[in-house]
């Protein structure tokens, strides 16, 4: 989407706050959940007695996992039956030129080779992000009703079978907290050239030159074809 | 004046025969050795008041004299009826007469049957009643009430349905075998200080139980000796029950809600309320619909120890992704870094 400043809108209105929601709903699952796991250490008992206890942390967890599940619910919607959705959809869905990206990417950064690899609308990084959120979010919600309502799924399940459970959704949480942590807010915030904070996330939008930069083949879809015009 | 003086002599006098009399009180056998001494209660029942000189001299208070415990005697024949003796006259930390130097009239203030007592109840134990009056042997005496293995027959005359229920358990049959490292009543519910189990500062206190359980129960030099794990009260501490309870959960399952208490049994008894058929039952007693299934697997599990099976084995590979997940990360961190760095010296913005 072109946008007459000179600049181009890549998240709508919509997107951003769909995002806005997730980051509130995982920082307070990421918060109240590992500070059960980590309930033994200093760290995890001064976190529980902010968060009021041991029972209203759960409280808390819980809400967090219903504003996470109605979100997913929307973000299926939106993708699904949108235009718009479903045009964000089919550009961030996985294709055989993501793994050459990420070859090239690798060669590049090992200083075998300076060519850089041109990215359309979502480069291979934040198409397996979305898809890794997507996917950590089925699981987590999963686990997550079988560890909420524990009687009757422990009636359905064997008892070591809900054993895996409880450490698949401990575990799988941590690991979800690393790469947050360490992948999400280095691309985000601390990566030079964003720093102190890529601005998309607020704004929606990318500056032509970043554009051109970052998605250059979405760059030359977009302009392209209207400079074409412009010379004819 | 004289008047004054005569009566001032006259009280002196009186006051100097009356303690002489009572330090010399004395001759309490002429009755009380007979055998066949004794009163008629108002129930009409006879109490024997013999009391058998070799019995105090058997027991720890052999060379007492008898105004030593009943003070209240001033004079023989006693006219009234002796009060009952208050051993904390001597039982206390700082005596010097040589009782044990131990505070345990405190203890037992605190009990709950300090608090039935109080309340009126005559029939709440005193000192008496478990250690007995002249026959007062050391708890090292096999003979003692107070002894290790006759601990639950001596509490058993009050608690008689707790007392049965206890020679079924598997601490109850051990201890009839002569086994000396099972738990009696006083191992978890203390010597003197007695408390219910509501009481936050009883060892039996929902919070408490684990905590009183492990005295035995973690130690592998007591458990290890019959084969049963020292490790299951860490796995429980590890468990969601055991979390939960230290942060003040009190609806969760402590150690005695799946195992019972006065009727813990040995899992593979099937009257057992942890044997696998017993179960659902069990876990059904909190958890609605509880069925076969809870039994399918180890109860008393740790993710990081490879008894755990399956789960051992999934936790172990989360460990190592989410290692190896950090390592990747801050190496393509470094590298993206380096990259950068690198461009920048070019002068070129990729």
């Amino acid at each position: 989407m072109k946008d007459p400043g000179g600049e181009v809108l890549r998240f709508t209105l919509n997107e951003r706050l769909q995002h806005l929601a997730l980051m509130i709903c995982v920082v307070l699952l990421v918060i109240t959940g590992l500070s059960l796991r980590f309930a033994d250490t200093w760290l995890g008992r001064a976190i529980i007695s902010l968060e009021g206890g041991i029972e209203a942390r759960g409280l808390l967890h819980r809400l967090g996992a219903i504003g996470l599940m109605l979100l997913s619910v929307y973000h299926f919607l939106y993708v699904v039956f949108t235009e718009r959705g479903h045009d964000q959809l089919m550009a961030i869905r996985p294709a055989g030129r993501d793994f050459r990206d990420l070859l090239a990417t690798m060669k590049m950064n090992l200083g075998m080779n300076s060519a850089a690899p041109r990215f359309d609308r979502f480069d291979f990084r934040q198409k397996f992000q979305y898809w890794a959120v997507g996917l950590g979010i089925f699981s987590m919600v999963l686990t997550g009703l079988a560890l909420w309502f524990e009687s009757p799924s422990m009636a359905v399940l064997p008892k070591w079978v809900f054993d895996l459970t409880q450490v698949i959704h401990s575990s799988e949480g941590l690991l979800i907290f690393v790469v947050l942590f360490l992948w999400h807010i280095y691309d985000a915030h601390l990566r030079p050239g964003v720093f102190p904070m890529d601005r998309t996330w607020l704004t929606g939008r990318l500056t032509r030159q970043e554009l051109q930069e970052r998605h250059p083949r979405e760059y030359e879809r977009l302009f392209d074809a209207e400079e074409e015009e412009v010379n004819k | 004046m004289k008047f004054a003086r005569i009566s001032f002599a006259a009280i002196s006098i009186s006051i100097l025969l009356y303690s002489a009399a009572a330090a010399q009180v004395s001759g309490c056998d002429i009755c009380h050795a007979k055998p066949d001494f004794k009163r008629v209660l108002k129930s009409g029942r006879a109490q024997s008041l013999h009391v058998d000189q070799t019995m105090i001299d058997a027991s720890v208070h052999v060379g007492k004299q008898c105004i030593d415990c009943h003070v209240d005697i001033a004079e023989i024949p006693h006219t009234t009826q002796p009060q009952p003796v208050n051993c904390a006259q001597c039982h206390y930390e700082g005596n010097t007469v040589g009782a044990p130097q131990r505070d345990i009239k405190q203890e037992y203030d605190g009990s709950v049957h300090s608090q039935a007592l109080m309340g009126g109840n005559t029939e709440a134990p005193t000192c008496q009643e478990c250690h007995g009056s002249h026959q007062i042997l050391s708890h090292k005496d096999p003979g003692s009430r107070t002894a290790r293995m006759n601990i639950p027959r001596t509490c058993g005359k009050c608690h008689l349905e707790v007392f049965s229920q206890y020679q079924t358990s598997i601490h109850g049959i051990v201890l009839e075998k002569g086994n000396e490292d099972t738990p009696t009543c006083a191992d978890c519910h203390n010597e003197h200080g007695v408390r219910s189990h509501e009481d936050p500062q009883s060892p039996i206190y929902a919070a408490n139980v684990a905590q009183t359980c492990s005295h035995c129960h973690a130690a592998e030099g007591i458990v290890g000796k019959y084969g049963i794990s020292s490790g299951q009260v860490d796995t429980y501490d590890d468990s969601f029950h055991g979390v939960a309870m230290r942060f003040g959960m009190r609806t969760v399952a402590n150690c005695a809600s799946c195992h019972g208490i006065h009727d813990i049994r040995a899992d593979d008894d099937p009257a057992s309320s942890v044997h696998v058929d017993n179960i659902p039952e069990t876990c059904g007693k909190c958890h609605p619909g509880a069925n076969a299934n809870y039994a399918i697997g180890k109860i008393h599990i740790e993710a990081q120890n490879p008894d755990a099976g399956i789960v051992y084995y999934v936790a172990s590979f989360f460990k190592w992704l989410t290692i190896s997940t950090v390592c990747g990360l801050i190496l393509h961190i470094v590298l993206d870094l380096s990259r950068q760095i690198r461009n920048r010296r070019r002068g070129t913005n990729h």
